[in-house]
């Protein structure tokens, strides 16, 4: 019962954190379905798109320091970085769920967090590797790089499909990630991909009472930046059997939802139950696959 | 006359050969490399608060120095590798070495220098010194007892100490699974010595 409480409070706090932020921007009680309710469309979707960013921002830190500790400060480890980088995303997240500011400073902001936070938690390899100043930067900027296609991915599912669509696809990304973390050795970041994956569990629940209430502009930048850096440390800190495949396939899961939304051409306004379906399909082959490789390597050993 | 001076050159080289090994068994300042075969450092943690389990350090190393006459004059620093943490369990190793606790990449040791020795007796000492553990430093003082010392087969000279002391791990920022791993763990460190 004792280690059921770190778990409870690692999953079920983020849960209402990001679940209260997500009221109050999406207001499900309102007439028509909350944010873009009925034909309120992109313009009110957009104008509560600031919980996301607050959600799951808040919803992370507050599950990593309930669920995993409070990290030092200065932070002195990977894992010390994570709320840090959680509240950069969710600042980019506010900002972006504003609207305001031309494209290339959002992608200019969105490559700075990203080069940023893969920097931090890179920092403990490139010193045991003794990378020099090329090799450290080519790392960075390669791995910044991925992380950016994965944002990107991220961003166009969330301004295609509402986050009724999306949030259940996405919880079973996040769920591959944190179970493929725990099979690398690293119990701390699969909780912490956990924490994060709860939180849009909340979203999930909530977008079936404000179906049309998005993702986009607010929510993405926090998944995008917290999910590749999580799966950086894991995989540069493999001390179990999950293989290097399971990392990419748990990363490919991520924006695997896009996939099903250009399949069946969702378009925003209330979803079907066939798009969550087909998205959570679609995003269960490449995380079922990742995750199904991690048990089978743990279970050969 | 000639066999009398040869009896006594043979006399002065006798002493000569003897006298160093002499000197060096009663010299005040002796320095000592740790033996890592013949060093060992035991812990012990609770289990869901149930049950002790054991565990080892299988690299231990490092070199002291004592002072016969001036006890304060001594010193010790011991290194142990984190890799070479010994559970008796592979999974559980890797699951130390991992960020979760000890985190063995980013902080690949941990080490005791000491600061001041003080003798309790003649073979008791305290020892206050800083010890680093994933990556943080405090203060620590230990009671430290000589096991022994001795000449060994191959011309060598052996001392060794042990002690055993209690950390908390969470001072050194090892706080994770606080309801499955207790917080106390008690430690036992045993070195010997090779005279350099």
């Amino acid at each position: 019962m004792a280690m059921l409480r770190p778990i409870l409070l690692g999953i079920l706090l983020p849960a209402v954190v990001a679940g209260l932020a997500l009221l109050v921007a999406w207001r499900p009680w309102r007439r028509g379905g909350g944010a873009g309710g009925g034909g309120a469309g992109h313009a009110e979707a957009a104008a509560g798109a600031w919980g996301g960013a607050l959600g799951f921002g808040c919803g992370y830190v507050a599950g990593q320091l309930a669920g995993v500790g409070l990290p030092a400060f200065p932070p002195r480890e990977s894992m010390d970085w994570f709320p840090w980088i959680a509240f950069a995303a969710a600042l980019l997240g506010l900002l972006e769920a504003s609207g305001r500011g031309p494209a290339w400073l959002r992608w200019g902001l969105r490559a700075a967090l990203s080069v940023g936070a893969i920097r931090l938690v890179l920092a403990p390899e490139i010193a045991y590797r003794a990378w020099g100043v090329w090799e450290s930067s080519a790392w960075v900027a390669g791995l910044a790089v991925a992380g950016l296609l994965v944002w990107s991915g991220l961003e166009a599912a969330a301004r295609r499909a509402p986050a009724a669509a999306l949030a259940p696809a996405w919880v079973v990304a996040g769920t591959a990630v944190a179970l493929v973390l725990a099979q690398s050795g690293n119990a701390k970041l699969g909780q912490a991909a956990g924490s994060l994956t709860s939180a849009v569990g909340a979203a999930m629940v909530l977008s079936w009472l404000a179906p049309a209430a998005s993702f986009s502009r607010g929510g993405v930048p926090v998944l995008a930046a917290l999910f590749p850096a999580l799966l950086v440390v894991g995989c540069t800190n493999n001390y179990g059997e999950a293989p290097t495949a399971s990392f990419l396939l748990a990363a490919a899961a991520l924006p695997a939802p896009l996939a099903g939304i250009l399949l069946l051409r969702s378009t925003p306004g209330r979803p079907s139950w066939k798009h969550a379906l087909l998205n959570a399909a679609v995003t269960l082959v490449p995380a079922g696959i990742g995750v199904g490789l991690a048990l089978r390597a743990a279970g050969a050993e | 006359m000639r066999a009398r001076k040869l009896v006594g050159l043979a006399a002065i080289a006798t002493a000569l050969a003897v006298l160093p090994s002499l000197r060096a068994d009663d010299a005040a300042v002796q320095n000592f490399k740790i033996d890592p075969v013949h060093s060992t450092a035991i812990f012990r943690v609770k289990h869901l608060g149930a049950s002790w389990f054991y565990g080892r350090f299988n690299e231990v190393g490092g070199a002291f120095k004592v002072d016969e006459k001036n006890p304060a004059g001594s010193s010790i620093e011991v290194e142990i590798k984190v890799e070479s943490v010994d559970t008796h369990d592979a999974k559980r190793d890797a699951h130390l070495k991992a960020p979760d606790f000890f985190n063995a990449k980013q902080f690949p040791s941990m080490t005791f220098k000491s600061k001041e020795v003080k003798a309790v007796d003649k073979d008791v000492f305290e020892v206050a010194g800083d010890l680093t553990l994933h990556g943080v430093t405090k203060p620590l003082t230990v009671k430290v007892e000589r096991a022994g010392a001795g000449k060994d087969p191959w011309g060598g000279y052996r001392m060794g100490f042990e002690t055993t002391f209690t950390l908390k791990r969470s001072d050194y920022g090892m706080n994770y699974m606080p309801e499955a791993l207790g917080e106390d763990i008690r430690v036992i460190l045993s070195v010997e010595g090779m005279r350099t």
